[in-house]
């Protein structure tokens, strides 16, 4: 994956998704190690503290967890919280355009909601 | 880490002669290309330096007029004005050193060649006075025209070679400071010295034969030499160079 | 390593090229300095490398002032387009000469740079193009490896191949020999991805130093139909807003750091986040730009 410093999005992110993709991938497994910030700086041509700011911020969700003088290491959940994450992440952006949506509309709160329950309840 | 360098001054001023004498090779090269044109001229065009004056044309034969002494005397002058010059401090700027390193590099390589530069045309005296015997010249050996003798050509030339050096580096420096203060210590020289101190100093250089002046003239000059190295290391010390 | 500037002012003549700069760098780290021509970059590098002499203030490094400090000048090396080298030398024997001063220095490292980028170590320096000087300047400046390297506009006039390749090596050496290492440009070329910090100079002062990631995060670029962006615009600090095509505009806006920007994207608003160059462009340009000049100048017809 190249890193696009015009793509909108800050460059520790990129690094972040990066490594997320190649954990849910496979090509990082649980307890192996991944790239250490100065191999990420070089291969994407960052400073090594951009590239430690993805790492760190992977680690601070649970996804990596860091050995003291080894490096960071893919966490046994670290599938699972990455899945759980993007999905939500999804959904969201799907019901913020509902309600944008319904906005357009002129639909209020409770017509919106009543038509999310009738949603949630035609599937029973 | 990085690790900090502890520099010597005894290494800064080694680097600048060495830099000096690798890297402005032209000095030299000057100074050889001058003395092998000076000793050409003393064994094929030695009167040509003569005055038109009857009585001074057997000196020229001789020893004084020697224009191997006369375009060393004029290397002297010139090659410490581009030592001194911006482009060479500009230079001198990419590698360590200080201020102070560097004029005392540049002093003791001025020095290192007018010793060597006194040397050959001493020798070149010495040959085309042997030369000169061939040619079917008439021939007035000097008065003294023993070793010392040489020995005291090689001292005052020395002495006034260093002198004009320093001077020169000075002058050089100066200018490359400020040039209205080099302008105005040229006037001042000019209205204190006149014309007829210059005369004095080619005379000096004619009266060399014996022993006891000759090194007074070489401990002048050294002492005179050594005011001017340390004056242009103080009107250098503030020398900058915008790129 | 530290280098301090305090209350420093630099004239040339009439002309100040600083003016009461205060900036404090520390650490082996990147650093970008960034600035419009003129600015007073190259003022400041100069008299961080000893070379000039402050017209006013105190500048301290290794606990010295560089100016005629051997120990400053030992540990700091300045690769500018000024740089020279003796005349007479042959690159191979400028090489030799770096390696007798400098001590880190490594000379192996340098010749096959050279040899990479087809620089032919026969050559004197004073032969060489524009771009190959700057190049053969800046691998010597890397292979002296001193505890503070700067680099003043060391990408000018290279072909963009030896550019993205110098910088490579310039974050291995980092990596592999950390040091302070400043860069400084007006064109970013390809160098900003690697500042941790930016430094961003404008008239001779100081007008931003700090994280080179936060200092980005700053900004947002908006874009959408123009009575939208200029509602939007209305609310922040902007520091460039003009049309993209007609109805459509675009805005760079300086929010503070840790607010969330609220954008009712049904409106069509896109907010984006804004490179190094952009930022700092925008940062240090006059109101109006180059537009309200035309118009300006154009007017009285």
């Amino acid at each position: 994956m190249p890193i696009n410093p015009e793509s909108g999005i800050p460059i520790y992110l990129q690094i972040a998704d990066w490594i997320e993709d190649g954990i849910l991938t496979g090509f990082f497994e649980e307890n192996e190690k991944v790239y250490s910030q100065y191999q990420l700086a070089e291969q994407y041509r960052i400073n090594p503290a951009t590239a430690a700011k993805g790492l760190s911020l992977l680690a601070d969700q649970g996804i990596l967890y860091k050995k003291r003088g080894l490096g960071m290491f893919v966490s046994p959940d670290a599938r699972r919280i990455i899945f759980t994450r993007r999905r939500n992440g999804v959904l969201q952006e799907k019901i913020r355009d509902a309600v944008t949506e319904a906005r357009l509309l002129g639909l209020s709160e409770v017509e919106l909601i009543s038509m999310l329950r009738d949603e949630m309840g035609g599937d029973k | 880490m990085s690790t900090l360098t502890q520099p010597t001054a005894g290494n800064a001023v080694r680097n600048q002669f060495l830099r000096n004498l690798y890297g402005r090779s032209g000095i030299l090269g000057s100074l050889l290309a001058l003395q092998v044109i000076g000793i050409t001229l003393s064994f094929f065009g030695g009167s040509g330096f003569g005055t038109s004056d009857g009585q001074i044309t057997i000196n020229v034969v001789d020893y004084s007029a020697n224009p191997v002494i006369g375009l060393t005397l004029l290397w002297a002058i010139i090659s410490p004005l581009y030592l001194s010059g911006r482009d060479s401090l500009k230079t001198d700027l990419t590698f360590p050193g200080s201020r102070t390193t560097r004029h005392t590099g540049n002093a003791l390589y001025l020095t290192a060649l007018v010793l060597a530069g006194s040397l050959v045309a001493t020798l070149a005296n010495m040959t085309s006075i042997l030369f000169a015997v061939i040619p079917d010249h008439p021939l007035i050996l000097p008065a003294g025209g023993s070793t010392s003798h040489y020995v005291s050509l090689f001292a005052v030339l020395t002495g006034y070679c260093l002198l004009l050096a320093a001077a020169s580096y000075f002058a050089g420096t100066l200018f490359s400071v400020s040039r209205i203060a080099a302008f105005a210590l040229l006037a001042l020289v000019l209205v204190f010295l006149r014309v007829t101190a210059v005369n004095e100093l080619v005379a000096a250089i004619a009266r060399f034969s014996g022993d006891g002046p000759a090194s007074m003239i070489l401990l002048r000059c050294f002492l005179l030499s050594a005011f001017f190295f340390l004056a242009a290391i103080v009107a250098g010390s503030r020398q900058e160079v915008r790129a | 390593m530290e280098v301090d500037f305090r209350n420093v002012t630099k004239k040339y003549g009439r002309t100040e090229a600083l003016r009461e700069l205060t900036l404090n760098l520390a650490g082996d780290k990147i650093i970008g300095i960034l600035g419009r021509n003129g600015a007073g970059k190259s003022s400041a590098l100069q008299i961080a490398a000893g070379h000039l002499k402050p017209s006013a203030g105190d500048v301290s490094m290794l606990g010295e002032n560089p100016f005629n400090s051997l120990l400053v000048s030992a540990n700091t090396i300045l690769v500018h387009e000024g740089m020279a080298f003796p005349p007479a030398l042959r690159l191979r024997a400028i090489l030799a000469e770096l390696e007798r001063a400098y001590p880190a220095f490594d000379k192996k490292l340098a010749k096959s740079l050279l040899d990479h980028f087809g620089i032919p170590d026969h050559a004197f320096h004073i032969q060489l193009s524009k771009g190959m000087k700057n190049t053969f300047n800046m691998v010597a400046g890397i292979a002296a490896r001193t505890p503070l390297t700067m680099f003043d506009e060391p990408l000018n006039g290279m072909d963009a191949g030896v550019r993205s390749d110098l910088l490579k090596v310039l974050l291995k050496e980092y990596i592999a020999h950390p040091r302070m290492i400043l860069l400084s440009g007006h064109q970013l070329e390809g160098m900003e991805e690697l500042f941790e910090e930016v430094v961003i100079l404008h008239h001779g002062r100081l007008l931003h130093h700090g994280n080179a990631d936060e200092f980005k995060e700053g900004f947002v670029r908006i874009s959408g139909p123009e009575s939208e962006v200029r509602r939007a615009a209305s609310e922040v600090q902007v520091l460039e807003l003009h049309e993209t095509l007609p109805g459509m505009a675009e805005a760079i806006i300086m929010v503070r750091p840790g607010t969330t920007l609220f954008m009712n994207e049904g409106l069509g608003l896109k907010s984006t986040s804004v490179s190094l160059g952009d930022a700092y462009v925008a940062m240090t340009r006059k109101k109006g730009g180059i537009d309200r000049v035309y118009a300006d100048a154009t007017d009285g017809r």
